[in-house]
């Protein structure tokens, strides 16, 4: 037989004749952009990723300065990105899952409304969502001077034009002793919950597993709180000031308010101690601020991608099998456990995969942060390229950031996933990568022959 | 055997259904006794299906009364779980929980709603998997298993939680005919331990062997009832419906 006409040889020669083609066309590619690049003295380089970046990143003041290097700014605007997809990601989950099961409500009103609004907020372009939002809502809030505190004279929710600013919880001295107790109680916690798991198992009585769990948790929790806040605080303290140390009253230097927070944390009695947000300017100090543009984008895509999620959550939970439903009531069992043991487990499976490319898309699209000038990464590299020429390399590095972001999110969903795939009789079950190596190397390589096992 | 009102397990009377405008069970009234096999049977359409449904509340009758040893069927929740306590169903298809394996199918409910411990629930499974000639597959996932022994395992599902009265909505009607066999064996078994049963099917076999008792349905009547042995003689006198059907199917 010709060795043209054996269909083995001809699998391995198109594969060879295909991987030829393709690498040739990649270094001719490549060749060609890098001699242009060159021609125009822009060879891709990252040296300049030392140098001084010499812009600013609103809200990042604290701990960014222009001086910084433009490395600094890079890992800055990614930071601002995993702000946003880290606190976005889950709060889509909650209220997509809550307005999901709003679209299957048997209530008229309640099902129409939300209807109504994932109607609206998926046919609209996320853009347009955001600038609405941004403009409308956000920068229709009053000017630094005259924000909303809510309460008035120690808020605990600041609004204005440039954002929001909540107070901030400080660890004092006296938490050492509030964690341990608390970590004790925790301990004694998951032993009952281990426990009590146990005895169910065995013996089939009711016990109130989870509000127990959570009375010694919580029990043990204030215990260790109130037990830390006991010894009795210090009534003077030695302070630094413009060189010379003194020692004042702690009740009139709290009056006057002329301690650092570190300093009211030291003499505070509780294991923690709130700092309200004080105007000084135009300026809020204490606190935890969040930019308005951090909120315009994160709640956008938070209400657009919930929109979404909701879809996909009324789909999963419609598409579980009437007779499931049926069979488990024939059974007894009440309408919660149907829905937590029968129903959820099977419309999660359908539910996971296109929810996982949801949170792609949540992912990719906080690069729509450039329209509201928030400094996410891409922003903060639009910046760099500007200043820089350094198009490819920034690009590169902007992409290759971007891949790591979403193949992480693949990765977990994926492996979510796996664990809630249904055995059938064609299910394949995959040995370890380790394992499947070695079957390789036998039966390939070394041609020993396959053995049942 | 005879039914008497004494020791009837269900009392039907004059139960009416509709779905919408259409009159799906009409004056259906129905007594039948502790131990009795009852096989429905009518052409499709005919409201067997939703007659034996109504038994467990999985549909609605809106008049007429039911009653389950003892127990009146009507809108009270406490009431409808006691009797839904009382009676298993087996389905048409099966509708086991895929996801779980054949002993979490059986335990399930026993642990859940019975609070049994799950020793005893397992051990009360491996035993109604000995009775359904399956024990070696209890740790499979239903889609690992055959219709026949998918079937099988309902059946057991049903039994774990030791019903008085069994429903099975045309069991054998989503099987190969292999395996009608094996599903039809585990019933007479079932029928001949004293079981009170209700069974759709179109398994005449079945129903000659171990019927106490056949109903014929007709666009929501029950038009005909008898032994299996008036009911399936040509030679008797019967309904001209009856008669049209059953020359039909013998």
């Amino acid at each position: 037989m010709a060795l043209f006409r054996d269909e083995r040889f001809i699998k391995i020669f198109l594969q060879l004749v295909f991987v030829a083609v393709f690498f040739t066309g990649l270094i001719l590619l490549v060749q060609s952009v890098a001699s242009a690049l060159a021609a125009n003295n822009l060879t891709p380089t990252f040296a300049f990723l030392d140098e001084r970046a010499g812009f600013a990143i609103a809200g990042a003041e604290t701990y960014y300065s222009p001086d910084d290097s433009y490395w600094r700014a890079y890992v800055v605007g990614l930071e601002n990105t995993l702000r946003v997809i880290v606190v976005g990601l889950p709060v889509t989950t909650i209220l997509g899952i809550i307005v999901g099961i709003m679209l299957l409500s048997s209530n008229f009103l309640v099902r129409s409304i939300a209807q109504f609004v994932v109607e609206v907020l998926r046919n609209t372009p996320l853009l347009v969502q955001l600038f609405a939002f941004y403009y409308i809502v956000i920068l229709a809030l009053p000017p630094v001077q005259n924000s909303i505190e809510i309460p008035e004279g120690n808020p605990l929710l600041v609004l204005n034009n440039r954002g929001i600013v909540f107070p901030e919880l400080i660890m004092t001295p006296r938490f050492a002793l509030f964690a341990v107790i608390a970590l004790v109680g925790v301990a004694i916690g998951a032993a009952f919950w281990s426990e009590s798991g146990k005895i169910i198992e065995r013996t089939g009585r009711v016990i109130p597993r989870v509000r127990g769990t959570l009375a010694i948790v919580i029990g043990v929790g204030i215990l260790g709180y109130v037990v830390a806040s006991l010894p009795p605080p210090p009534t003077t303290i030695t302070v630094v000031r413009d060189g010379g140390t003194m020692e004042v009253a702690v009740s009139e230097s709290l009056e006057e308010n002329i301690l650092t927070p570190e300093e009211r944390a030291s003499v505070a009695r509780t294991p923690l101690t709130i700092l309200y947000p004080q105007r000084a300017g135009l300026r809020y100090q204490n606190g935890n601020p969040y930019t308005a543009t951090y909120i315009a984008l994160t709640v956008s895509l938070i209400i657009y991608t919930a929109a979404f999620v909701a879809e996909i959550v009324r789909a999963g939970i419609m598409a579980v099998d009437r007779g499931q439903i049926e069979a488990s009531r024939a059974l007894g069992l009440s309408f919660e456990r149907t829905l937590s043991l029968v129903i959820l487990p099977q419309a999660l499976r359908v539910i996971i995969p296109p929810l996982g490319n949801q949170y792609l898309n949540l992912a990719k699209n906080s690069s729509l942060a450039i329209a509201i000038a928030f400094a996410d990464l891409f922003q903060v590299s639009t910046t760099i390229i500007n200043q820089r020429n350094q198009t490819v390399s920034v690009f590169a590095m902007v992409m290759v950031t971007y891949l790591i972001i979403s193949l992480s999110i693949a990765y977990v969903m994926n492996w979510i996933n796996g664990r809630f795939e249904l055995v059938t009789r064609d299910t394949v079950i995959k040995r370890p990568l380790w394992r499947r190596l070695g079957d390789w190397v036998n039966y390939t390589v070394l041609r020993r022959p396959h053995v049942e096992r | 055997m005879k039914t008497t009102n004494a020791e009837a397990i269900i009392v039907c009377n004059k139960v009416n259904k509709w779905y919408g405008d259409f009159h799906v069970l009409r004056d259906v009234s129905v007594q039948i006794a502790q131990k009795e096999v009852v096989v429905v049977i009518g052409p499709s359409g005919s409201g067997k299906s939703t007659f034996i449904r109504c038994i467990n509340r999985l549909e609605e009758h809106q008049e007429g009364d039911i009653i389950v040893d003892g127990i009146p069927l009507g809108n009270d929740v406490r009431n409808i779980a006691a009797i839904r306590s009382e009676i298993g169903m087996v389905f048409q298809q099966f509708n086991l929980f895929p996801h779980l394996t054949v002993l979490q199918n059986i335990t399930l409910a026993p642990m859940q709603v019975r609070r049994q411990s799950r020793a005893e629930a397992e051990r009360k499974a491996m035993e109604l998997l000995e009775r359904v000639r399956i024990p070696e597959q209890a740790n499979k996932y239903p889609g690992q298993l055959s219709g026949g022994q998918q079937q099988r395992v309902a059946i057991a599902r049903a039994l774990a939680m030791e019903p008085k009265i069994m429903l099975f909505d045309e069991p054998t009607s989503a099987l190969d005919p292999e395996m009608i066999k094996e599903v039809l064996e585990v019933m007479k078994d079932l029928a001949r331990s004293g079981m009170t049963m209700i069974c759709v099917t179109h398994e005449m076999g079945f129903a000659q062997e171990v019927g106490d008792r056949v109903l014929f349905f007709d666009q929501g009547r029950i038009v005909e009832e008898g032994t299996p042995e008036t009911f399936f003689d040509l030679s008797a006198e019967h309904h001209e419906r009856t008669r049209a059907f059953l020359d039909q199917i013998l």
